[in-house]
């Protein structure tokens, strides 16, 4: 079983809070990626959302806007020595493949298929999101995904949670500007031995 | 570069197939290149009631 990283929401109290969905998911995924581990950088272990965004802030002036792949890989290799790869318009099945070989990924879904499901950790937002999504079960296909915003406030479902694939797909294929059975995610590396 | 394989293993594949498709993939050109329109996540706010039909 691959290490399961700690859950780090993005509704933390910090100004940028409805924003960080991405710099929560990164953050998670470089747990991932350091298996837990403090890689010794200048910077506190473990990863939040709260640093992550700072470092943004610091190296692309861009304030609380929504961040992207590139920028949470610019600061978490930064931060914490991990290598992020973002890829985009990855075949579904490839995606899978990806993670079944031992990768966790920061995923691109639209909350609006999400709405209404037992998986809505927030009714009133159905707009682009981020989670992070660390392993597959081989027993039924689910995906075990930390969504950003289930901390389990309001009675609201808490994460991590095993999405059913074919509910993962649909809402990763639903994230706006995605090619037709294709989907946007940021990979950790191989941490399987 | 290595080019991709056309099509990923069956999940049903060792994961040793599985991660040498990935690091194939991961260390090729393909998908590296960030669509012109990819638009950025949206902004939260749960300060709301939530809807109804939720």
């Amino acid at each position: 079983m691959p290490y399961r990283p700690r859950f780090r929401k993005q509704l933390d109290g910090s100004p940028c809070q409805g924003s960080n969905c991405g710099c929560a998911a990164s953050a998670m995924a470089s747990d991932r990626a350091r298996e837990g581990r403090d890689p010794g950088t200048a910077y506190a272990w473990p990863p939040t959302p709260k640093e992550v965004r700072r470092r943004i802030q610091v190296k692309f002036g861009t304030g609380c806007r929504p961040s992207t792949f590139a920028q949470n890989e610019s600061a978490v290799a930064t931060l914490y020595a991990v290598d992020l790869l973002p890829r985009y318009n990855v075949p579904w099945a490839t995606f899978r493949s990806l993670v079944i070989g031992g990768r966790g990924a920061v995923a691109a879904i639209s909350y609006a298929v999400v709405h209404g499901t037992r998986f809505d950790a927030c009714p009133s937002f159905r707009g682009g999101h981020s989670v992070y999504v660390n392993e597959r079960r081989a027993s039924d296909g689910a995906f075990l995904v930390y969504d950003p915003l289930a901390d389990g406030r309001k009675g609201y479902t808490t994460a991590p949670d095993w999405w059913p694939a074919s509910f993962l797909q649909k809402a990763m294929y639903a994230y706006p500007g995605t090619n037709a059975g294709c989907v946007h995610a940021s990979f950790t590396k191989d941490t399987e031995p | 570069m290595t080019k991709p394989p056309v099509k990923p293993p069956p999940t049903s594949a060792s994961d040793e197939q599985h991660r040498r498709f990935a690091a194939d993939v991961l260390d090729g050109d393909d998908y590296r290149q960030p669509p012109d329109d990819v638009p950025d996540t949206d902004v939260v706010d749960d300060s709301g009631e939530p809807d109804d039909d939720a």
